[in-house]
């Protein structure tokens, strides 16, 4: 899912990390010190929570949890994002140094939309998949136009890469469906916690 | 949880200043990463080698770091008669760039950003200009990073003594859900310890580092031969 060092264009790297860069700076300027021992624990969750794996068939993916951090952090999932991504490409080579400005932007701006769209959705249950799976589909989506956009002829793989993380999509969606659920009913106020505005 | 494979040494590259050591990252890994030429590239990756040998990091891990890198590239190479049909040649050249290129990024990244602990890491990307917030919340995530690994073990340990399996069936997706919210509603504490804990130390806004050294000649040394290197790869591409 993270595109590693070397793949990608100029052009494009140039475009996604100014684009990330400027949803950090938001993201930073809208959290307050208060905010922030939250923030950075519940980076903390999730970067734990992205080493989990979960049993897809014969194969196995690990956590995203896009969708969930952006309903949980609201503009703060750049920064958060942008933290993980660091640390996975500083830590475990996953994912590229150069490109952690696009991978935070594929990640990061379908959590963000997830945050502005779960508040209308009435049953929450149906949110909490509605995010999960939305999150990671349009992080999919992104990578796929951002391979697409680097070279042409990277399509046929990304179009693979994409095909092949719908079952993700669907597990992460029941994930983070349970996960809202669990939510609502102990600490509903940590929806939403880190999004002052 | 362990995070910091490589950081204990004693070779050359540990003893570096990190401020040295990061600013001579940045400026490989983005020319590695921009350069169209193969010689150039080719270059790189000797030079990442020569890095990983003055380093002596452990081969075996460094190893399995590459192999997950080269998983993702290996796709790429088996892509090619779909994505280049009847240019082989050239569908071969540009999967071969990414593969240096991502090869000697991820040994950069192990050679010189990992052989120093992440703490002295941010307090060098402090002094290059990171944000107060952000390298704040850097260190506090890093230092929870462990608290709650420790703490997702223990729920994954009882649910196991439980007779839980993880298969591929709904209730496990369910369960995992429900383990997560647990994690989150935990993390609250550690928050609100956190917060605590900050008002108790007076903090007004800033985080002091305790890692503040001055640039040896080691340092200069290394940072003048990196800089020749870098010259010669700008004038051969």
């Amino acid at each position: 899912m993270h595109i590693s060092d070397g793949v990608l264009s100029p052009a494009v790297l140039a475009v996604g990390t100014i684009i990330a860069a400027s949803g950090v700076a938001v993201g930073l300027k809208k959290i307050s010190y208060r905010e922030m021992p939250t923030l950075a624990v519940l980076t903390s969750v999730f970067f734990v929570a992205s080493l989990i794996h979960i049993p897809l068939g014969p194969a196995g993916a690990h956590l995203i949890l896009n969708g969930l951090a952006g309903i949980i952090l609201g503009w703060g999932i750049f920064p958060a994002l942008f933290m993980g991504l660091l640390l996975q490409a500083m830590l475990f080579s996953h994912g590229g140094i150069t490109t952690v400005g696009v991978n935070t932007l594929n990640m990061a701006l379908p959590g963000f939309l997830c945050w502005k769209l779960f508040p209308l959705i009435k049953n929450k249950q149906a949110g909490g998949f509605i995010a999960g799976f939305g999150g990671v589909a349009g992080s999919v989506l992104m990578l796929w136009v951002s391979l697409g956009l680097s070279r042409q002829s990277f399509i046929p793989a990304a179009t693979i890469i994409a095909a092949g993380h719908i079952p993700v999509a669907i597990a992460e969606g029941l994930v983070t469906a349970a996960a809202v659920v669990f939510l609502m009913k102990t600490s509903p106020e940590l929806i939403g916690s880190c999004n002052a505005s | 949880m362990h995070l910091e494979v490589f950081s204990r040494g004693n070779s050359f590259i540990h003893f570096l200043n990190e401020r040295v050591k990061i600013a001579v990252f940045i400026f490989f890994s983005f020319h590695t990463a921009l350069t169209p030429s193969l010689n150039v590239l080719f270059l790189y990756f000797a030079a990442s080698l020569l890095l990983f040998f003055v380093a002596r990091i452990n081969a075996k891990k460094v190893l399995q770091r590459l192999y997950a890198v080269n998983l993702f590239v290996a796709f790429f190479w088996i892509i090619i008669p779909l994505s280049f049909p009847g240019n082989y040649r050239h569908g071969a050249e540009i999967a071969l760039a990414v593969t240096l290129k991502a090869n000697a990024i991820a040994v950069f990244v192990m050679a010189l950003v990992g052989t120093s602990p992440l703490m002295k890491n941010i307090s060098a990307l402090q002094s290059f200009g990171m944000p107060d917030k952000l390298s704040g919340i850097f260190y506090f995530c890093i230092k929870y990073i462990s608290v709650l690994h420790a703490d997702y073990t223990k729920l994954k340990e009882a649910m196991k003594i439980r007779g839980f399996r993880f298969k591929t069936k709904l209730k496990t997706y369910l369960v995992t859900g429900n383990m997560l919210g647990i994690l989150l509603f935990r993390s609250r504490f550690h928050s609100e310890t956190l917060y605590n804990a900050m008002l108790c130390r007076g903090f007004e806004g800033h985080f002091s580092s305790l890692f503040k050294e001055k640039l040896k000649g080691k340092d200069f040394v290394f940072i003048s031969a990196s800089f020749v290197f870098f010259i010669c790869m700008l004038w051969i591409q």
